[in-house]
């Protein structure tokens, strides 16, 4: 898979529709259904930042309802702009989209 | 459920000690809260130890300095909430019926090279820090929150701690707002002195029934009834954090402490005095309005006009928080923690008239701890 078409893979639960990155294996009400893999969104919104070092970490909101904390690779981080997911399966990070 | 009551609490200083002080810092700890409590070790019926480093010493090795008398020892690990972990259990061993006096130590000191910083980055891809800079710029967005406000959260604490022989940090004079803005740059807007030193040692305290306290005669007419203890981890909602060794959402602590203060039959208003997890200043700010010290968004304004610091309680009818320093200045020794929080409470219930305290821990993963304590005067 080439880094243009890689994506993260996340779990759904059919019941509640509640979306779980790193992917669950059963749903959080301790039903225990198995949950399903689903394909996430590649684009989301900043929520927030942190710059450590030469490093900056960042929390991502996609729309399925599931907060990331990734690597930013773009400079200067604005909360609320669209960043958007690029890497491969041996890493990945989310810059400005 | 029994009631149960803290008979004598014991503290070493907070300080980077040699590796292999654990088992002299927990005896150390262990004597004066026995001393404080009036019995010796041959009284004690169960240890619960509480220590979240893995380099360091199991709690059997603790109690056996104190003793080799059969007894049940635990050892609890839960991260930066340890400490109050094993009071929790502890706790629940007396209130259960099981015992009626249990030693309760709670320390972090290595016996060879490790760290808490260390082991807590091991667990994710980020440093501690990274996550508290995000809340601190979220919340500059949603509440105008500035690294001032979080200077005003540190500098209270450091001025604390300079009135507190067994904190780790030392400071020679009052520390300024401007002091913590100009220490090093660590994650903005986070600093140096707005960071907690991590650090070593240990605290201990002593459970009992009321049978056993009518019993016994103690160090200080003061002791505290544990008048709430609940432990949760964290429920599921939207946009929960889940990867990495984080906190994934702060309404934990809320869920926590409301429980807690529900259990006790009291309100936040109610609270004299207060210790949270503070180990960088945004979790103060955020912690407080969990509890429900304050409402969100308005902890700013009160920081700028002094509430949580000396005096609060009369001025604002808001109660102080983080009176030993915190983790930002009393240090973190980890597991010892927990078990300085509940010192100091007793220790206000005894020199500065509180009646009524709460202790809050976090510990990655997530899981939180708080406890309701109550002054009462023994017989």
């Amino acid at each position: 898979m080439d880094a243009s078409t890689f994506q993260l893979t996340g779990t759904k639960d059919m019941q509640t529709g509640e979306v779980f990155f790193p992917p669950r294996v059963l749903s959080a009400d301790g039903a225990l259904r198995e949950l399903e893999e689903i394909t996430l969104s590649s684009e989301g919104t900043l929520y927030s930042y942190a710059v450590v070092g030469d490093k900056t970490y960042g929390l991502i909101d996609l729309p399925e309802g599931v907060r990331l904390q990734t690597e930013l690779s773009s400079d200067e981080p604005v909360i609320g702009s669209a960043y958007r997911l690029v890497g491969d399966e041996s890493g990945w990070s989310f810059g400005r989209a | 459920m029994r009631d149960v009551y803290i008979a004598g609490t014991g503290l070493t200083p907070f300080r980077k000690y040699e590796e292999g002080s654990g088992r002299r810092l927990g005896r150390e700890a262990g004597l004066a809260a026995l001393a404080d409590a009036g019995i010796d070790y041959a009284a004690v019926e169960a240890v619960y130890g509480g220590s979240a480093i893995p380099e360091s010493p199991r709690a059997i090795y603790l109690a056996r300095e104190l003793g080799l008398t059969g007894v049940p020892v635990h050892h609890v690990t839960n991260a930066s909430a340890s400490g109050l972990a094993a009071m929790h259990d502890a706790w629940v061993a007396v209130a259960s019926g099981l015992h009626d006096i249990v030693l309760v130590i709670g320390y972090d000191a290595p016996e060879n090279s490790g760290n808490a910083e260390g082991a807590i980055a091991a667990q994710g891809f980020a440093p501690p820090v990274s996550l508290f800079s995000m809340w601190a710029n979220r919340r500059a967005q949603e509440y105008g929150t500035t690294e001032r406000h979080l200077a005003l959260v540190a500098a209270k604490n450091w001025n604390y701690a300079g009135l507190n022989p067994n904190a780790l940090r030392q400071p020679t004079e009052t520390v300024t707002v401007e002091k913590v803005l100009a220490s090093r740059m660590i994650a903005d807007p986070i600093t140096s002195m707005m960071c907690t030193p991590w650090g070593d040692g240990a605290g201990a305290a002593v459970l009992m029934s009321a049978e056993m306290l009518e019993r016994t005669q103690g160090a200080s007419p003061f002791v505290a009834k544990i008048s709430a203890s609940v432990a949760n981890s964290e429920a599921y909602e939207e946009n929960l954090i889940l990867e990495g060794a984080i906190m994934g959402s702060a309404t934990i602590t809320g869920v926590s402490a409301s429980a807690a203060l529900d259990a006790a039959g009291l309100g936040p208003k109610d609270l004299d005095v207060v210790q949270v997890h503070d180990a960088f200043a945004i979790e103060e700010i955020v912690y407080s309005e969990q509890i429900g010290l304050s409402n969100p968004g308005e902890t700013e304004e009160l920081l700028e006009r002094g509430a949580f610091g000396p005096g609060s309680r009369e001025k604002f009818g808001i109660a102080e928080v983080s009176t030993d320093g915190g983790l930002i200045a009393r240090g973190h020794a980890s597991g010892g923690t927990g078990l300085a929080q509940v010192h100091e409470t007793l220790r206000r219930f005894r020199v500065h008239n509180d009646e009524v305290g709460l202790v809050q821990l976090v510990g990655v993963g997530g899981v939180c701890y708080t406890q309701v304590l109550t002054r009462i005067r023994r017989k």
